[in-house]
Parts: C-alpha cells; structure tokens; sequence
C-alpha cells in the first residue's frame, strides 16, 4: 500500500454541527441537512458565499424512502450553483464524507468544503430493518429470508469463539457507551444500565440481545473543512486532517474468517501512515471506533490496531477504554448512546474527535491531554473500513 | 469554552408515532419494484449443479483457490476462473447463531439456527482467512449447543430437498446437518 | 474468456426478486407542516423570503445564510406556464379523454406546483390564468392532491 504523501495543501476542520439524533423527526431530509449546516456555519462564523465545494453522505435511498437521496437534499446541504458530490461506501460513508472532502481540500481544487452526512431511517415501514434485506445477494442470500442482524450476529458468534469472550464481557460495551451518551446533548438513547440490563433486554438473534444494537435514528451532521492559510483566518484552533485510509473488501463476507476486519486494519494502516504515526496504541489519545452494534467497537479498537487482536475485550473489563482511561473509546457515546442515523452517526464520531481535540466537549471531555484522535466507520456487507486521523 | 460542550442545543422535533400517524401533510407510500437478477454464467452453472444435488466451485488458474459461491474471475488474481470442481459439500461450521426474528423484525415461532459452513475446498491454506463457504441453515443441533459453542468446529454436510423438488435455488439444500459420528 | 463462458442466453438463469417495504411514511418538515395546514384550509401555500414568493415553500431559502423563509397564503394570480397534454398512461394504452397537465406558478413567484387543468387540450395555451379547486374539506389531507385540479378563469 502506498499512499501519495505529496498534497498540496494540509487541511482542517473549523466548524461542527448536528441535529438531535431522535427516531422519528418531523424535518425532512433536506431539513435535517439544513439544521446541521447553519450549526456548522455559525460555528465557523462563515456562510454560504465563504464555501467553495460540498460534500454530502447518505446511506441507502431506501431508508429515507427518496432516490437520488444525495441530490434531494443538497441544497439542504448549501449544494445549489456550486460543485457537490455525494460518496458512499455503506455504514462507512459517515467517515467517507470528510475523507472525500479533504481531498477536494488537499488537491488544491476547493478551499471551502462543506461536509454533511444525513439519514432518516424512521420512513420506512413498518421496521427499517425490513429495508436492509436488499443489501442481501438477491440469489444466493435473501431465499434463505434473512434478516440483517443474523450477519452481526454471526460475527459477533465466532467473535466470541476465536477470542474466547462472553456476552456479558461484550455488553459491557454497550454499558460504558450509554453511559457515556448521558452527557451528549443530541443523545437518543443515553442510559444507565448494567450488564444484567443488557443480558436480560429482548433476545433476538442469539448472541445479540436488543441493548447490544444500535437504535433507529434520524439525524444529521455536517463540518466545515478548509485548507490551511483559510482555516488559520477562520479559527485560533484549526483540528487538522492528519491522515485518511479507506479499503474495500469483496461482497462475499460467508467466505473470510469474521473474528477480524481485516479490511479496517489496512484502512488503518494508509490513515497511520499518512499522519506518521507508528505506534497507534501509544500514539493515539482518544478514539471513537465504529460502534452499531456492542462487539463491533471491540471488533474495530483491534482493527485500528489500539489493541492486540482478541484482547480488546479484556481491556474493557479494567475500564482501559473508559472516559478517564488510559485510551478513551466513544467518548460521545457512540451509536449504541447517540443513535445511529447511519451515515450521520460516521460523520458524528469525527465531529466528537473534533470537539475532543479542541477541549470543547465540556462534561464527556476525556481526561487526559489529547493530541491525536482517530475516527472509523464500517460498512457494506462486512467489507468496507474508513479511517480518518485528526490532530491539534 | 461552554461549559456544557459542544453540540450546544442541537435542533430537531421529536414525534411520538401516534403523532406521526396523525400529521396533517403525511404522506403515506407503498413503492413496488419487481426484477429479474441475472445470476451470469458462474451462478447460473451453480444454480443448475445444486438442482442435481452438486456443489459446483471453480478454480482460478493463477492461485489455485476454489470458490464456492463461484465467480467468472478471480478476485485476487483478477483472472478468469477456468475448472469446474465438484465437491463433496462437507465442511465444518464457522459460526453459527439462534435467530428469534424473521426478516421484517417480526418475532418467529420457532427459533432458526443459521450460520457459515467452511466447505471442504482444495486451493486454501489450513485456517487461511478466506475459504471456500455457504451461509445457510443448520438443522439437527439444538439452540443450546449453538449458545454452548459446541456446534461452531462440527463437521456438517447437506440435507437435500428431494430432487422432484428442486428448483435450482439455494433451497434446493434444505439445511446443512452434522455428519453421522464426524464430531470432531 | 475460458471455454464455460459462452452459455447460450438459454442457459443462464434469471432470478425474479421485488424490492418492497410495507410502506413508507414521509414527514412533512417543518414548514410542510405550515403548508399542510393551509392546503387543509383550502389555501395554496408559499413563502415568503424577503420579498421573493417562492413556490413550493421549503423552509430554508436560496440565500447564502440559507435563512428561515415565511410560510404565507399565496392569493394568486395564478399561471399554467408551462402546459403539456396527456394522451396514453404508464403502459402505452390510450387514454379515454386527453388530460391536461400544467407547471402552474403565480406572478412574481419562483417556482411553482404541478397540477391537471380541467380544459379541452385545443383551449390550454402557456400563460393563461388557472385557479385552483379543492376538494371537500372531508376529503382533505393536508397534501398537495388537496387540490383536485386547476379550471381556467376568463381573461
């Protein structure tokens, strides 16, 4: 893997905003958009006339019930008269969104770029769950009438045999999130609760129970993103893109080894590489690993090489990942306490690692000094790994 | 600095679903949207080898790997695939979980066991990270040997639908089932 | 190209599949709630950004702060600009009578609604004065159907 060193410019985020993070918002698509762009805007202290280029993310049409959902709600996005492009790699998109607008940044072709992710799953009827059986092979997967956390859980399973962890250890995960999410202000299904909690919560693919998934959420974010001399005029505290990686794997995930993402592992290591970082587990000060499901934020801290692989578990029972840890992991509260509108909810962990980096997350600021932060999203058919590495 | 953080009031209105139901403005849709999936030269030869009881993979010329579903290339080597290979369809299973809910979210009546089978494919490394596999039902094994981990490492082969009944389909194996005394 | 991979088109198998969800539920927004309620009233809804009438109303407007636009009632004049007339349905088959469809705005505004004009096709001509006609209150939802069809007004 070699990755072009060679940009033209470095560049930053100068401005983060977001909606709440409900099921079921009376804003429309492209309202939502809007909301989460005047946020970002206001909090630059820019407008429309000052950006250049846009970039918009959403996750399947299917959810928001719209086609051409990227276009449908680009001028939401400020996406009128001006150069915009939608990306979209699954749940990963969210983290794709400022990849694709750093490089329209980095290459020297915009010197503005909006970034805005947005999804409302709460459309479709009458469960969004029913929409993700056409991510499914139309021949050799969807006859069998699957439905999509059979493929979690399956991960999760052999998670838990190749690593030796049990669900109790796993859902605690999902406590230390929700409970992290209490202090996030747009937090959807922030909670107190225990492991019992989640052991006891609705079976419904065993190993998963409903406290280690992720809510329905509608919701959306979007950054400001500038190059260098632009972001220094803008802000005393420009966060910089240090590095980006993203991988694709094959859509054939019943024939890999599903203990680990291999694919987020090399999305990892271009992202490390670009931003010089050797030693992820001593380098990196706060993470937010892509959390849908409890097991997955495990899956990704070894993925993103926080820790050796099948000792992301054990870490979590000393509180290694905790808010006043030794490496902070969703600090937000991730998508288990936010929500995960999915494309919104990638775009929503970058906005955090910003926050983070700036000392402006007031009650989930982590403890320690942050200097380096890394965000990763997950998606398509266990395929697809986006990394994005922020500094200060 | 805000000392309550940042996002400060983030926007947005909240509707409980009786309310949604009661919008004045909603619209409510049903979209129906019928295809016809080409399954291409690979598949379609699958499809037929399953309607005669066979699991057909393919091999890639360059690396020697099989696979099972087949492909018209190689995705490693991005050769054309070119040997048909029959195999015998056994293999050990690579996860497995008790599913509670069908498809839409519905709770079933009967719990389902499904999970990945790692066929036994020449052309792969022993424990390689890619293999030749089927994601499919397994029957004959309990939900508590599933949740006790006894059954993920089982060897299993296909349970056939009886030939009048297949159709050429993924169905056309009802189910892998553990091979008699292959515990291993 | 290997040999296997010159099937005849008889031999490859095509797969039928549907794409379905139960059905969808879409949100009004929040300025659609506005106009949902206007159209109930049995008003055609627009808004106001500064002094430019924009049609549909969409809460945000063109503008670089993307600010709050005001919902309003628009009395009209209204105009078909645009007319177009319809002589088949989705599957090609022809319709009994010929309708009328029309890109209809008001003066001054941006934008506009499409909607049916009940007229003879030899009648219809872009720029001729259209008003709407509801349906019952009953009847009504709130969406933009609210408004059965357009008939001309008399110059």
């Amino acid at each position: 893997m070699r990755v072009n060193l060679h940009v033209k410019d470095r560049v930053a985020i100068v401005g983060a905003g977001m909606t709440l993070f409900r099921r079921r918002l009376l804003e429309t698509p492209r309202e939502l958009a809007w909301e989460a762009v005047r946020q970002a805007l206001d909090e630059a202290g820019l407008t429309l006339r000052d950006i250049d280029c846009i970039v918009t993310g959403t996750a399947p049409d299917a959810f928001d019930g719209v086609h051409f959902n990227g276009e449908y709600l680009a001028d939401g996005a400020g996406g009128f008269g001006k150069p915009v492009s939608r990306v979209y790699v699954g749940g990963g998109t969210g983290v794709m969104v400022p990849i694709a607008a750093w490089w329209h940044a980095a290459s020297g072709h915009c010197d503005t770029v909006l970034a805005v992710a947005e999804e409302k799953m709460s459309p479709a009827m009458p469960h969004p769950q029913y929409v993700f059986a056409y991510i499914w092979d139309p021949i050799l997967e969807r006859p069998l009438g699957p439905n999509l956390i059979w493929i979690f859980a399956m991960e999760m399973r052999r998670y838990m045999y190749k690593c030796g962890a049990k669900k109790e250890d796993i859902a605690l995960v999902s406590v230390k999130n929700k409970g992290n999410a209490l202090d996030h202000p747009a937090a959807q299904a922030a909670a107190k609760i225990t492991v019992e909690d989640v052991l006891n919560s609705e079976l419904l693919v065993w190993p998963v129970n409903r406290l280690d998934i992720s809510p329905v959420s509608d919701g959306a974010v979007a950054l400001v993103i500038a190059r260098e001399k632009t972001a220094r005029r803008i802000t005393d505290s420009p966060v910089w893109i240090e590095g980006v990686g993203f991988t694709l794997d094959n859509t054939h995930w019943y024939n890999r080894e599903l203990a680990y993402p291999r694919y987020v592992q090399y999305a990892a290591r271009m992202a490390y590489r670009m931003a010089g970082i050797e030693r992820p587990w001593k380098e990196i000060d706060v993470a937010e690993p892509y959390d849908p499901f409890d097991y997955k934020e495990l899956h990704h801290i070894e993925g993103l090489m926080l820790a050796r692989p099948c000792e992301a578990w054990k870490l979590v029972k000393e509180g290694y990942f905790d808010r006043d840890g030794e490496l902070p992991t969703s600090p937000s509260g991730g998508l288990l306490g936010v929500g995960n509108p999915i494309a919104a909810a990638g775009l929503m962990k970058v906005a955090e690692i910003f926050w983070q980096l700036r000392y402006e997350a007031g009650k989930r600021q982590v403890r320690k000094p942050v200097h380096k932060g890394v965000a990763q999203a997950w998606g398509d058919l266990m395929q697809a790994g986006t990394v994005i590495v922020l500094g200060n | 600095m805000a000392s309550e953080g940042k996002p400060v009031n983030p926007p947005g209105t909240y509707l409980k679903r009786q309310d949604l139901e009661r919008l004045p403005g909603i619209i409510r849709y049903k979209p129906s949207a019928r295809y016809l999936f080409a399954a291409g030269q690979a598949l379609s030869r699958f499809l037929k080898g399953l309607k005669e009881g066979k699991i057909l993979g393919v091999r890639c010329p360059v690396c020697g790997r099989v696979y099972v579903p087949p492909r018209a290339y190689c995705e490693y080597c991005h050769a054309p695939t070119s040997e048909w290979v029959e195999l015998p369809g056994t293999g050990v299973v690579h996860t497995a979980v008790v599913s509670y809910i069908a498809t839409d979210r519905s709770r079933m009546e009967k719990p389902e066991i499904v999970g990945v089978i790692r066929l036994d494919a020449p052309g792969y490394r022993e424990d390689s990270y890619e293999f030749a596999g089927l994601f499919h039902k397994i029957c004959g094994v309990t939900p508590e040997q599933v949740m006790d981990g006894s059954v993920i490492g089982m060897r299993v082969k296909p349970r056939w639908k009886p030939p009048e009944e297949r159709t050429g389909s993924i169905t056309d194996i009802e189910c892998f089932e553990p091979v008699e005394g292959g515990e291993q | 190209m290997s040999w296997w991979k010159r099937a005849l088109p008889g031999d490859l198998v095509h797969f039928p599949g549907s794409q379905e969800v139960d059905h969808y539920l879409y949100t009004p927004g929040l300025h659609g709630l506005k106009a949902a309620e206007l159209l109930k009233a049995g008003k055609v809804p627009g808004m106001l950004c500064g002094d430019q009438l924009i049609l549909p109303p969409k809460t945000f407007c063109p503008d670089e702060r993307l600010s709050e636009g005001e919902v309003v009632e628009v009395e009209g004049p209204f105009i078909a600009a645009l007319v177009t007339v319809i002589r088949e349905d989705f599957y090609g088959r022809k319709l009994e009578e010929p309708q009328v469809l029309a890109f209809i705005t008001a003066q001054g505004a941006i934008g506009g609604y499409i909607g049916v004009v009940k007229a003879s096709p030899g009648d219809v001509y872009p720029g001729m004065r259209v008003r709407p006609v509801f349906r019952p209150e009953e009847e009504r939802t709130g969406a933009i159907t609210d408004i059965a069809f357009w008939e001309p007004v008399a110059d």
